[in-house]
Formats: structure tokens, C-alpha cells, sequence
């Protein structure tokens, strides 16, 4: 067995990344929201305030904001360095491009979670202080959902950048990601419903297969994890293809699938 | 170690500011106008030495800190500024030995006029209003605790000095600290509990544990709760009532006024050590 590589690259991509004044504001947006909502939560949020029904109560803002950074820190990770020939600079070193990619992805990721973490925990302090309840479990479950909910996002812009070769086009298409799942994805479902509807093909509820693929979004899977797994308010619909269970797999698949497809692609390209 | 020279040259340099000694004149000055109004009025504002000593208090509440800041924040900055530090340092001592002797010779400066004018204070004011056995041993409490509060005034502006090179940011500094130390610090800490009580009402009686903690951190407020073992006053009397916590004592009252002291020092120290002069 060959011993394990990317610490060194991920030490500096945590460096570079926190160099970058861009993500610091990014990181600095997160925490801001997570502790403004644990700030807001008691005053606006519906009684009985406690850690665990927090997470409903942030998840708007955080299907939003959590996409944004992961794409952004995670979509120029390999491209620039392809682009200016720093990559290939890298690996004449005892690295292989596994090694970088997890370096890449560990690196920037690590401190994306420890931002996650730490705004989440100042959230919880201000939650539970003076007027809220801890309720320890499902809080760790939030936290622990949200980085993944960051790992997935992370990865997918790792998995755009490592498909492309140049920044343009990984840029293009990140944003059309964040454009396409989180901006338009719930206009699209009524759209859609609204056409089906309008030409008499169903009254008013989606087809299966269609409301799994809707409902397949990463957003919305993080959505029904949470109902799911921690809110004790939340609820989610009692179909196999559309309850937690599920959405836990389509979570992991989510994570590993966008990365393994872009990995095989760029470890069999010329650089 | 010859910080008693480099003590000794700043007891002679400081003993030398008009200001320091136009400031120590003005805290005498109200002293004796507070006294001399009361004799020649015969308006018998003070009922006994008590009612006496509590103003003395206020008065020395916010004339000491002003001193102690006035007296001790350009003393490392304006020989760092002007260069002398250099050339000090150029002799056998050390830059501990420069800090350790400001820190000294500033003190004698500050505490021999003002504990002086106290003691002839409460002199007089014992020949005026009779005060009692507890009174007296109260009073020369009062008079350790008042050097404390200087002392404790006078490591913030030491520490100020110590911590920049530029003459502005250390003013501001020393400026800021009198408002916060002196002026603001209880507004600030009812601010916070309200904030983190999202401005409901009755956030404020009664005050959460830690919101008694914050507001003895005020040196004005532990110098207070400690004056309360000489003296049966109003003041301080919060920490005292029911509702009060245990830690809010006597002994965490001391240890407040030692924080005052050290941790602006060894603050301040962190950042002169690794300073480039």
C-alpha cells in the first residue's frame, strides 16, 4: 500500500484559500447568517425554540449560501492550475493526481467545514442562550448534514474543474449549476406541473418519476434529511423514492458520483 | 537588573509635567472647595464621616483614572518616539528593566501626591465629622484600595504605551479607555444583556448571573464592592442583595483589580518585547 499523499497539498490549499479575499468575505457571509439566524431565530421563530427546529429555521439560507461558496472555492481548484502549467509542475513531484485531487478537495474543504462548524456553534450558543432548549443529537446531525451538504457542493465544483481545461469554461458551467439547482430549480417544478396540468395529462400532482427527478436536487434531499432526520416538526412524504431513507443515498451518491465520473475522465486526459 | 535607575531618572522626569502636577492641584483644589463650602455655607451637607468619605470617593472615581492615564500614557511611547529609548537601551539595561522602572517610578509619582492629599483629606474631615474606630481603620482601607485603582489605571496606560509607535492610535487609546473604563462600561454591559435578551422586557430585573460578573469587571465598580468592607455605603450594594451570585464577592472583587493591573502590563509587554524600535 502507498502511503497517503495529500497532506502537504491540502496544508497549502487551506493557506492559499485563506489568502484569497474573496472567501475570507465568503466565510465571513456564512458565519454572519448562521449567527444572525441564531440571533433572529428566538424573536421570529415559532415556540418551542430549540436546537433542533433551529434547522429548519436556517436551512433557507443555507441552500443557498452553501452552494455558492462550495462552488466557488471548489470550481478553480484544478483548472487554473491545468491552465498555467502549475499542475504539471506538481505532479513531476512524487505526487499522483489522486493525491492532488484529494489534497484540492480536503484542503479547501476542511476549512469551508471548520467555517460551517464554528457558525453553527455561535448559532447554537445564541439559540440556546437565554430563551431556547439544547437538544444535543439532532443539532451534531445539522451540523454534521451541512458540512456534507458543503462536501457535495465542494466536490461538484471540483468535479467541474477537473472536467474542463480552461477556467472560462469551469467557470460557465458553475455558475450554471448554482443557476439551474438553486435559483430556477422550484420555477422549473412549477412550471412543469403548471404545463402538465394546463394540457390535461394530470390534476395537479407530478407523475413518480418526474417528482423523484425534481425531487432529486441536491438542495431539496438536503431539505428532506433534515425533516427527516432532525427537525422533530418537520415531515416528509411517506413514498419510498421520496422519503429520508432515500435521500441519504442520493446525498452519498451525490457526493461521490459527480467526483468519481470527473476523476476517471481527468486521470485518463493528457494535460 | 537596574530598574531602581532607570525608576529613579523617571521619578525626576515625571515629577517634572506641569500638567500631572496642575491635575494633582485641581483634585486638591475640590477637595477643599467640597470642605470649605460646607464650613461657610453651614449647609451640613454630610450627616457623618461616612456621608464624607463616599464623596471623596466619587471625586477620586473619576480624578485618579484621569491622572494615572494622563501620567502614564506617553511614558514608553514618548521616548520611543524621540529616540531615547534607543540610547537607553544602549546602556546595560534591558528592556524589562526600562518597563519594570517606568512602571515603579510612575507609581511613586502618581500614588505620593495623591495618597498624600487623601490622607490630609481624611484628616481634616475626621477633625470635621467625628468619625468611629471601624471609620478610621475604613479609611486607611480606602486608602490601600485608592493606590490599587491607580495602579490598576496606571498598568492601562503603561500598557498603551508599550503596545504602538504611533503617537495618535496611543492617545485615542488612552482616550477611549477613560470613556470605556470610566464612563460607559455599565451602559455597555446593559446594552449587551438586552441585546442577548433581544430586548424583551424584563431582561434587566433580575440581571442574569453573568451581567453582575461583567459589571464588577469595571475597576470603578470592584474598587466599590471592596470599599463596602470599610464602610457600610450604598455603594456597591447590588452585589450584596439577594439576587446577587456567589461570585461575586470580595475576593473576586481583589482579584478584578489585580487583573487590571497585570494583564494590561504583561499585554502590552507581549507586544513591546517583539516590537523593532
Amino acid at each position: 500500500m502507498r502511503r497517503v499523499q495529500w497532506g502537504p497539498i491540502a496544508r497549502e490549499e487551506a493557506a492559499l484559500l485563506l489568502r484569497a479575499r474573496s472567501a475570507r468575505w465568503l466565510f465571513g457571509l456564512l458565519i454572519f447568517v448562521c449567527v444572525a439566524g441564531g440571533y433572529l431565530y428566538p424573536v421570529v421563530g415559532p415556540e418551542p425554540h430549540t436546537t433542533a427546529r433551529f434547522s429548519s429555521f436556517l436551512i433557507g439560507w443555507l441552500t443557498t449560501l452553501v452552494p455558492l461558496i462550495g462552488l466557488l472555492i471548489g470550481y478553480n481548484a484544478i483548472c487554473s492550475d491545468r491552465a498555467s502549467g502549475s499542475l504539471l509542475l506538481t505532479l513531476s513531484m512524487p505526487y499522483s493526481r489522486r493525491d492532488l485531487v484529494a489534497g484540492k478537495l480536503f484542503g479547501r474543504m476542511g476549512l469551508f467545514a471548520a467555517t460551517i462548524v464554528g457558525g453553527l456553534l455561535a448559532a447554537g450558543v445564541l439559540v440556546v442562550y437565554p430563551y431556547g432548549e439544547l437538544v444535543v443529537s439532532p443539532f451534531l446531525g445539522f451540523a454534521a448534514l451541512t458540512v456534507g451538504f458543503g462536501l457535495l457542493y465542494t466536490a461538484l465544483g471540483v468535479a467541474i474543474s477537473m472536467a474542463v481545461s480552461t477556467k472560462q469554461r469551469a467557470t460557465v458551467l458553475a455558475f450554471g449549476v448554482f443557476f439551474l439547482f438553486v435559483l430556477v430549480w422550484d420555477v422549473l417544478e412549477m412550471a412543469v406541473t403548471f404545463a402538465l396540468v394546463r394540457v390535461g395529462f394530470i390534476d395537479g400532482e407530478l407523475p413518480g418519476i418526474v417528482a423523484f427527478l425534481f425531487a432529486a436536487e441536491p438542495g431539496s434531499v438536503y431539505g428532506r434529511l433534515i425533516a427527516g432526520f432532525v427537525d422533530p416538526a418537520g415531515s416528509v412524504s411517506g413514498t419510498w423514492y421520496l422519503n429520508e431513507w432515500t435521500a441519504l443515498v442520493l446525498f452519498c451518491l451525490w457526493i461521490v458520483c459527480p467526483l468519481g465520473l470527473a476523476f476517471w475522465r481527468f486521470s485518463e486526459c493528457d494535460l | 537588573m537596574s530598574w531602581r535607575t532607570v525608576g529613579a531618572k523617571d521619578v525626576r522626569d515625571a515629577g517634572r509635567s506641569k500638567t500631572i502636577w496642575l491635575v494633582v492641584g485641581v483634585l486638591g483644589l475640590i477637595f477643599a472647595s467640597v470642605i470649605g463650602l460646607d464650613l461657610w455655607t453651614e449647609s451640613h451637607l454630610f450627616t457623618d464621616f461616612t456621608d464624607f468619605v463616599n464623596t471623596v470617593v466619587s471625586i477620586l472615581g473619576f480624578l485618579v483614572p484621569l491622572i494615572a492615564l494622563l501620567l502614564g500614557y506617553k511614558s514608553i511611547l514618548h521616548e520611543r518616539v524621540s529616540g531615547s529609548l534607543v540610547l537607553s537601551l544602549s546602556f546595560p539595561h534591558s528592556r524589562r528593566d526600562l518597563v519594570l522602572g517606568t512602571f515603579v517610578g510612575r507609581a511613586i509619582v502618581l500614588l505620593v501626591p495623591v495618597l498624600a492629599t487623601l490622607v490630609l483629606v481624611g484628616a481634616v474631615g475626621a477633625v470635621l465629622y467625628a468619625p468611629t474606630g471601624s471609620e478610621l481603620l475604613g479609611f486607611i482601607w480606602l486608602v490601600v484600595l485608592t493606590a490599587l485603582f491607580g495602579l490598576g489605571f496606571l498598568a492601562v496606560a503603561i500598557g498603551l504605551s508599550m503596545s504602538s509607535a504611533n503617537e495618535r492610535r496611543v492617545t485615542l487609546g488612552a482616550f477611549g479607555a477613560y470613556l470605556v473604563l470610566v464612563s460607559f462600561w455599565g451602559t455597555l454591559v446593559t446594552a449587551g444583556v438586552q441585546f442577548v435578551y433581544r430586548f424583551r422586557e424584563g431582561a434587566l430585573v433580575p440581571l442574569p448571573d453573568w451581567a453582575f460578573l461583567l459589571s464588577l469587571l469595571q475597576p470603578a465598580e470592584a474598587f466599590n464592592r471592596l470599599f463596602r468592607l470599610g464602610f457600610d455605603t450604598t455603594r456597591g450594594q447590588r452585589y450584596v442583595a439577594a439576587e446577587a451570585p456567589w461570585f461575586v464577592e470580595w475576593w473576586m472583587a481583589l482579584l478584578v483589580l489585580g487583573i487590571w493591573i497585570v494583564v494590561p502590563l504583561v499585554a502590552g509587554w507581549y507586544r513591546f518585547d517583539r516590537a523593532d524600535l
